[in-house]
């Protein structure tokens, strides 16, 4: 695990283990709280983090590159990237998630994206010319 | 250090399990402290799967001392509730954090799970289940 900073932004690189998630979410946890959030805002953005995380994590595959988790604070906004070496997500990100059909019939699985989509104000992939993924999460300051 | 105990450092969960009877039901008190995420909730999982494969049909859940709960975990209490329905059975909630309290309700998990304030309301209504026990939990708490 290793840290960089550099004025408001910071970046965290973890083994893709998903032990490492609750380093995340206090390592967001004290960077939004620093960066003038307040709750609930703070839970919804490290909600999300931790989502996207996992989500990494977990479709990760054999791939033992670790991940990069980067925040950055403006004066209003905050953005988070997350970026792993596993394969492609393809067009999972780009699948909307009915919360009530899902409440309805008791799924287990496909909440994380709905959580992201919702908590944070805006959240994008792609697939880097270098063969990553990269999710870019962000939260708006609201004064 | 190894790999294993590198791993152990760093889970924070823990689940405690009594039981109670109300109504001459059986009832599978299950205490959860610390955190659910993707790294905690198999244990959960595996406990709950354990104790249903046993014929339990009723659970309580005692909420107080967790931290954080993620989709993961969130996910592996709506698949118990579905089985245990399934079977006749229930799944209800007490001692729920403000915390909590907010992600349950944002994401419309209080319509499918009754929540309570204390547990002898929890036990009244496993017993007397035409009783309206449920604590309204606020819309819009964000």
């Amino acid at each position: 695990m290793s840290m960089d900073h550099d004025r408001d932004h910071l970046e965290l690189k973890i083994p893709p283990r998903l032990d490492y998630l609750s380093t995340v979410r206090r390592f967001v946890e004290d960077f939004s709280r620093d960066a003038g959030f307040a709750e609930p805002d703070i839970e919804k953005i490290v909600m999300s983090v931790d989502e996207a995380t996992s989500n990494s994590i977990t479709h990760n595959g054999s791939n033992r590159e670790p991940l990069r988790i980067a925040v950055e604070a403006t004066d209003s906004a905050l953005i988070i990237r997350i970026e792993d070496s596993g394969s492609s997500f393809g067009t999972r990100f780009i699948e909307e998630v009915e919360l009530d059909t899902h409440l309805n019939e008791m799924r287990k699985n496909g909440l994380g994206l709905h959580i992201m989509k919702s908590f944070m104000d805006s959240v994008e992939y792609e697939r880097t010319e270098d063969h990553k993924n990269l999710v870019t999460m962000t939260k708006f300051l609201r004064v | 250090m190894n790999e294993a105990n590198d791993q152990q450092m760093w889970k924070k969960f823990s689940l405690s399990t009594t039981e109670v009877e109300a109504g001459g039901l059986s009832i599978q008190k299950v205490r959860i402290q610390g955190y659910l995420d993707s790294s905690t909730f198999p244990d959960l999982q595996e406990h709950l799967n354990n104790l249903l494969q046993q014929g339990t049909r009723y659970y309580l859940l005692d909420l107080e001392d967790l931290t954080y709960i993620s989709s993961a975990g969130l996910g592996v209490l709506m698949g118990i509730l579905r089985e245990v329905r399934e079977k006749k059975g229930d799944l209800k909630i007490i001692n729920m954090s403000e915390k909590i309290e907010r992600v349950f309700s944002l994401l419309g998990f209080s319509r499918l799970m009754k929540v309570y304030s204390t547990e002898s309301e929890a036990l009244e209504s496993f017993a007397h289940p035409q009783v309206e026990g449920q604590d309204e939990v606020p819309e819009d708490r964000f």
